[in-house]
């Protein structure tokens, strides 16, 4: 919806459509100049962590799993490394490389959604999936097979493609055998060469120019690419443990969202994700997905927003030669999990879920029982820096009618793939011009 | 004649978290309790991945899902999936069975027969209890998957339920 002459206009996308949960755009012009820029979140708030205090300190994986249906490996992942360390105990080994696999698959689905049904039609004029399947089918036929396999790869680790129920505290309730995820490889082989094509094909995409102003901000771990532990560190030069980030981040409350908007202490707004991810650990890639991502031009001087979508691709390539290699050293553990018992203390965990950093803390008393909750999803730090990807895009095109720009606006949201649902957050456009 | 079995499928979509948007999987409950071998029933989130990866080898395909319509809560309509409205729907990611049917017709990947069962819910709040005239509907919608599933199945060769 728009109003008003063209130096004055208020441009209005009142339900965003290709993001994750419910949200809205406002845009108010003023004298030809852009006057205000809020993304507002109405999704309405579902109260997770007062709902966890006085549950036992075991629920937290399968209950925050339902926080999202695209994410809840990333969920369930954050919640045992952060009651886990709470109860001192460190799941290594077998176990590790397993929940590292569960989660290569729900990188593999979440990032080729993503990719095929929500941002490649942005860059090829289409209105969305089904028109982009009308023009090129084979390649959202390669998108949905490749999303098909990280399913399978979910269901086979977590027992259900959706909410997996085999994560326990401390690893799984049951383990898979050598030779059921041997005869998996066959699937993960035929995804890598399909991820191969995908990067080929959203690089030859034409981005619009430009540069984002976040602070980068990735976990990191000596010898292999972030995805289950290490230490936050930014392109500031910032480097926290856990333990820290609550204390480093500021969240606040703004009037036009339901969700919590989280910024790094003393500095503007940081950006998590993958093209964080791969700016700061490009170094750690997969043979394939490094080759793969200098062929499409994509280096650690990637500052364009729009291109996060081949650093998506990439990482698909990466999760598919990770779990092939996974696999290919799979010892199957003498137990499934190993025992945590539970003491009074707080701890704080965090993972790369596919749309970025995703912290947990848990305070627990001495039965075990939640004192207190704390979660911080990816898209509540992104929010600021999604606005001001919007300011710039905008102010750079302020002169373009309402329905080029409420495109473009849209799609500047999707680079960052938000899951206002996770945040209790997302997207609907208006431009007020006055 | 061939010698390849055709399948059968009854797909109950929604959200069993959102009251009446739970009404699918409901009745695909009720449909799997009296269904022999060779139907499949699933429930699904409405993803169009998931639902193409579920109907594409499928003979006959029923999909029962919750509509919000002007029609009295409960009430329970064939849809022509023919005519299928702009995408209007509730889904987390803003595609949902529409755009499953349009993306399936695009990739040639609808199963032969595809039969939509709506059912018109009248709460979508949080919670896992349907509304009452949207439960009272449960078994007769199930009843009716069951008899579209007997004659397609007669039509196509299909095993049928009961």
């Amino acid at each position: 919806m728009t109003s008003g002459d063209r130096s004055n206009r208020s441009l209005s996308v009142s339900a965003l459509a290709r993001v994750e949960g419910e949200g809205a755009l406002d845009v108010e012009i003023r004298d030809g100049r852009l006057h205000d820029v809020r993304l507002r979140i109405y999704e309405p708030p579902r109260f997770f962590e007062a709902l966890l205090r006085g549950r036992g300190f075991n629920e937290p994986p399968d209950i925050t799993a339902r926080i999202c249906g695209i994410c809840p490996v990333a969920y369930q992942m954050s919640a045992c490394t952060a009651i886990e360390a709470a109860c001192g105990v460190t799941v290594d080994g077998p176990l590790a490389d397993l929940r590292r696999l569960l989660y290569c698959g729900e990188w593999i689905e979440s990032h080729a959604l993503h990719i095929h049904l929500l941002h490649a039609p942005d860059f090829l004029g289409h209105d969305g999936v089904v028109d982009l399947a009308a023009s090129q089918p084979e390649a959202v036929r390669r998108g949905l097979a490749v999303k098909k396999v990280g399913n399978q790869l979910v269901e086979l680790i977590g027992g259900r493609p959706i909410h997996p129920i085999n994560v326990r505290l401390g690893g799984f309730f049951r383990v898979p055998t050598v030779g059921e995820l041997q005869a998996f490889a066959p699937r993960l082989h035929e995804a890598r060469d399909q991820a191969e094509a995908i990067v080929a094909w959203v690089a030859g995409f034409d981005f619009p120019d430009l540069t984002g102003d976040w602070e980068l901000a990735a976990l990191r771990h000596p010898g292999e690419y972030p995805i289950m532990r290490g230490r936050l560190v930014t392109s500031g030069g910032r480097e926290l443990d856990a333990d820290d980030f609550e204390s480093q981040l500021v969240e606040t409350q703004v009037p036009h969202s339901t969700a919590l908007v989280g910024q790094l202490r003393d500095g503007g707004h940081h950006l998590t994700g993958a093209l964080s991810r791969f700016v700061l650990n490009a170094d750690q890639l997969s043979a394939g997905a490094s080759a793969a991502a200098r062929r499409a031009g994509l280096g650690t001087d990637t500052r364009n927003p729009f291109r996060s979508i081949v650093a998506r691709a990439v990482e698909i390539l990466h999760a598919c030669e990770e779990a092939l290699d996974i696999i290919g050293g799979y010892v199957e553990p003498e137990r499934p999990a190993v025992q945590v018992e539970p003491i009074a203390s707080s701890g704080c965990g965090w993972t790369e879920a596919p749309r970025g950093v995703l912290w947990h803390r848990y305070a627990l008393d001495g039965s075990g029982t939640i004192q207190s909750a704390r979660i911080v999803p990816p898209t509540a730090q992104n929010q600021p820096a999604i606005e001001s990807d919007l300011r710039r895009f905008l102010e750079a095109n302020l002169t373009a009618p309402d329905d080029e720009l409420a495109r473009g606006a849209e799609t500047v949201i999707r680079n960052h793939d938000p899951c206002i649902s996770c945040a209790t957050h997302f997207l609907s456009l208006r431009v007020e011009r006055r | 004649v061939t010698d390849r079995q055709p399948r059968c499928i009854v797909v109950g979509i929604g959200n069993r978290w959102r009251r009446d948007d739970g009404v699918g999987p409901a009745v695909a409950d009720a449909v799997s309790r009296g269904t022999t071998a060779g139907v499949a029933v699933v429930t699904v989130d409405g993803e169009p991945g998931r639902l193409l990866e579920h109907w594409r080898d499928a003979d006959v395909a029923v999909v029962v899902d919750a509509v919000r319509t002007d029609d009295q809560p409960g009430t329970v309509r064939l849809l022509d999936t023919g005519q299928c409205p702009p995408a209007a729907s509730s889904s987390s990611h803003g595609l949902g069975l529409v755009d499953a049917i349009r993306l399936g017709r695009c990739l040639d990947e609808l199963p032969s027969r595809l039969i939509v069962i709506g059912i018109v819910g009248a709460d979508f709040a949080h919670g896992r209890r349907l509304s009452p005239p949207v439960a009272a509907v449960v078994e007769p919608a199930a009843r009716l998957v069951r008899l579209i599933v007997e004659r397609e199945s007669r039509v196509s060769g299909a095993p049928s339920a009961p």
